[in-house]
């Protein structure tokens, strides 16, 4: 397990670079991100250990950062204040290239496009989602949830597809290619607190209750699945769903005992996901969708946890796996202010994955 | 309402009045309907002759209809799914097809997401700007969600057709009543006709159309739940999560009542709020209660956290936020760590961040 200390500060998020396989941006704020200011740290994966190659200061907590998907060299980040910029790791200073500040709270998360690769996403606390192009001075668009929104994202398949997640327990899905109408691109509200299917049951004589609606702070698209994603929220529980039939979650993973704060699907494995949580483990998860990878065991079926790490001695709250070599390698960061790099096989029980 | 379900021939009747319904997405604007008495149409449309000579027909038993007209859906409805429907549906989808009922054809086999909105519009004259008036700008919306969970549908259920029901939570009157029938149609694919739960379903849409929108979905739900052979409760449960969610769609919040970060308010917009919430005994009564809900847990790593230490040390006054920077009070348990200037006010919204942990 490689390690490095971001020392003063503490981690939000972890992302590694989508086109230098050892490269790692961190956003990191100081005081646990309560006042104070905050810190990019670019981090190089070396067979040395984990080096510094840059750092980046703000005025505020950074809460979220993304790399860009077509410069390799710059890296977006979320700050405390509202405000987002864009960091340029060739040039010479250690300011932004761009600051652009429309939001007016806090901004918690920050998501490139994945397919067309010209904007990015952040969603804010001030209840909406802005669109952004790095050249343009402005926001492109502005998506409004009316709910403090903790996480937003694109599709990994679709370039005019953006998911959010919200403080009033929803799950919004936006389609930028429906018109512009009083709807403002939305398609789908998801309410989150529903209840799983329970096996072998019948509706008739087996209604699990819906449960509470909760917070939700956290959630990802499948990767191979472009339909089903996954959420995690203050009930604990990480739900996947399938937004085709937004009834009821797919599945219901269980185990974390406080909120969960972050959660990646595996880049590599289609039913492979990663969370990190306020109970201050990181857990390796299977959704049971999958034969003959980390999540076949000939006597256990169905979703469940895979393996748990607790190096982490502070609330986890940054995950990302590694796009690149082989597949078990994640980095987690953690109001310990320390970042991660490990191999998730490491901390899973051995018959759990391959033969 | 009560007028019009007077005679036998009343579920021919309501068949007539679903072909005319508005199924377009450019539902914009919520105005209160015209009462029921009036009826759903306010005027015949341009093929309004065209379609009496073969109702005719179909109501003297005439048309190829009869073998399908049991279980299958109406023609209005025939756009949102039509994959999922092998075999004898067909047949009748291309009878009705023929008829012109409306204008453009139905566009059926359409892929779910772009022509969406090319499949729902009926765009038949007089009638529909009518109601383009009365339905809310949700339907536009709505509409799509149905389609999106609707076409991959392969259930018998039906699931657009409860899909539809969104609609009227939102925009009430005329829709509601749609959606009611809607909803007495689920039962159609098991069950023979029913022309009593037609009525039953009618009825209560007029009794409770004026009464509050939480009324009315709980009436039909009970309804629903008590008159269906198999139980379909966790759909109709979820349907009221989803119809509630959803006839707050444009609002402010899908949720009664908001929760977590929903309850803090902007202080920037109200500056009265900045006062009272900046101070420290705001801080440290936060701190404190941060502390007792995770008071019960002994475990090694909550009992060192730093993160908790800091915020006994906030609750015990020990150290307070100023401005931007965390500084010690009376004691030396100093944990500052920011010197950039900074806008202070972050302080108070980590810290109620940090109450997630274990609400």
């Amino acid at each position: 397990m490689m390690e490095f200390l971001t020392a003063g500060y503490n981690g939000y998020a972890v992302k590694y670079s989508p086109f230098v396989n050892d490269r790692l941006a961190v956003a990191t704020s100081a005081n646990f991100g309560l006042v104070g200011n905050g810190r990019l740290y670019i981090l190089g994966l070396t067979a040395n250990g984990i080096v510094l190659l840059k750092q980046f200061d703000t005025q505020d907590a950074i809460y979220d950062t993304a790399w860009s998907e077509l410069n390799e060299n710059q890296v977006a980040v979320g700050c405390g204040d509202g405000s987002v910029k864009l960091f340029d790791l060739s040039g010479a200073g250690n300011g932004p290239v761009q600051n652009w500040h429309e939001h007016s709270r806090e901004v918690y998360a920050t998501s490139w496009n994945l397919i067309t690769k010209d904007t990015f996403a952040t969603s804010s606390w001030d209840g909406s989602i802005k669109l952004w192009s790095p050249q343009r001075p402005s926001s492109i668009l502005t998506l409004p949830t009316h709910s403090c929104t903790y996480s937003t994202a694109f599709s990994p398949h679709s370039p005019s597809i953006i998911s959010s997640v919200t403080s009033d327990s929803h799950i919004r899905i936006f389609d930028l290619r429906t018109p512009a109408s009083a709807s403002n691109h939305l398609v789908q509200l998801i309410p989150i607190h529903g209840a799983a299917p329970v096996p072998g049951s019948t509706f008739a004589t087996n209604r699990p209750p819906l449960t509470q609606p909760s917070e939700c702070l956290t959630h990802d698209w499948n990767k191979y699945r472009d339909t089903i994603l996954a959420t995690g929220g203050v009930d604990s529980i990480i739900r996947t769903f399938d937004i085709r039939n937004p009834r009821q979650p797919v599945a219901l993973l269980r185990g974390h005992e406080y909120a969960v704060r972050k959660l990646a699907w595996s880049p590599h494995l289609s039913d492979v996901l990663i969370s990190g949580s306020y109970d201050m483990s990181v857990k390796v998860w299977s959704d049971g969708t999958a034969v003959g990878s980390y999540g076949s065991h000939p006597g256990i079926r169905g979703p469940r946890e895979l393996g748990s790490m607790e190096a982490h001695t502070e609330f986890a709250t940054g995950v990302d796996w590694c796009l690149f070599g082989a597949e078990g390698w994640v980095a987690s960061t953690s109001w310990d202010s320390r970042v991660l790099v490990w191999d998730v096989r490491t901390v899973m029980a051995p018959h759990s994955y391959g033969p | 309402m009560a007028d019009g379900m007077c005679g036998p021939s009343n579920p021919l009747q309501n068949f007539q009045k679903h072909s005319t319904v508005d199924k377009t997405l450019q539902q914009d604007r919520l105005v209160s309907r015209p009462s029921p008495s009036q009826g759903f149409r306010s005027s015949p449309g341009p093929n309004a002759g065209l379609v009496d000579p073969e109702f005719e027909a179909f109501q003297a038993g005439q048309l190829p209809l009869n073998h399908g007209f049991q279980r299958q859906q109406f023609p209005a409805q025939s756009g949102f799914n039509q994959q999922p429907q092998p075999g004898p549906s067909a047949a009748w989808v291309s009878d009705f097809q023929r008829l012109n009922i409306s204008s453009p054809p139905p566009q059926f086999m359409q892929p779910p997401f772009a022509p969406q909105h090319a499949q729902q519009r009926h765009d038949t004259g007089g009638w529909h700007q009518d109601f383009a008036r009365q339905q809310s700008e949700i339907g536009n919306a709505v509409q799509s969600m149905i389609n999106m969970s609707g076409q991959t549908n392969s259930e018998i259920r039906y699931s657009p057709l409860s899909g539809i029901s969104m609609v009227p939570r939102y925009s009430g009157g005329f829709a509601g009543q749609q959606a009611d029938m809607s909803r007495a149609q689920q039962k159609q694919p098991e069950e023979a006709f029913d022309e009593e739960a037609f009525a039953r379903a009618f009825e209560a849409a007029a009794q409770t159309e004026m009464a509050s929108k939480e009324q009315e979905s709980q009436h039909e739900a009970s309804q629903q739940d008590t008159s269906q052979e198999q139980s379909q409760g966790i759909e109709v449960v979820q349907d009221i999560a989803i119809d509630e969610s959803v006839e707050r769609l444009t609002g402010k919040r899908p949720l009664d009542k908001p929760i977590g970060a929903d309850t803090i308010d902007d202080p920037k917009l109200d500056p009265k709020i900045n006062q009272q919430q900046n101070s420290p005994d705001a801080l440290a009564r936060t701190a404190g209660q941060l502390l007792d809900s995770v008071r019960h847990d002994r475990s090694i790593k909550f009992q060192n956290s730093q993160f908790l230490e800091l915020m006994r040390q906030i609750r015990d006054k020990e150290v307070t936020v100023e401005g931007d920077r965390i500084v010690g009070t009376g004691m030396n348990n100093d944990n500052g760590a920011g010197g950039v200037e900074a806008d202070g006010m972050a302080g108070r919204s980590g810290a109620e961040e940090a109450i997630k942990v274990a609400s």
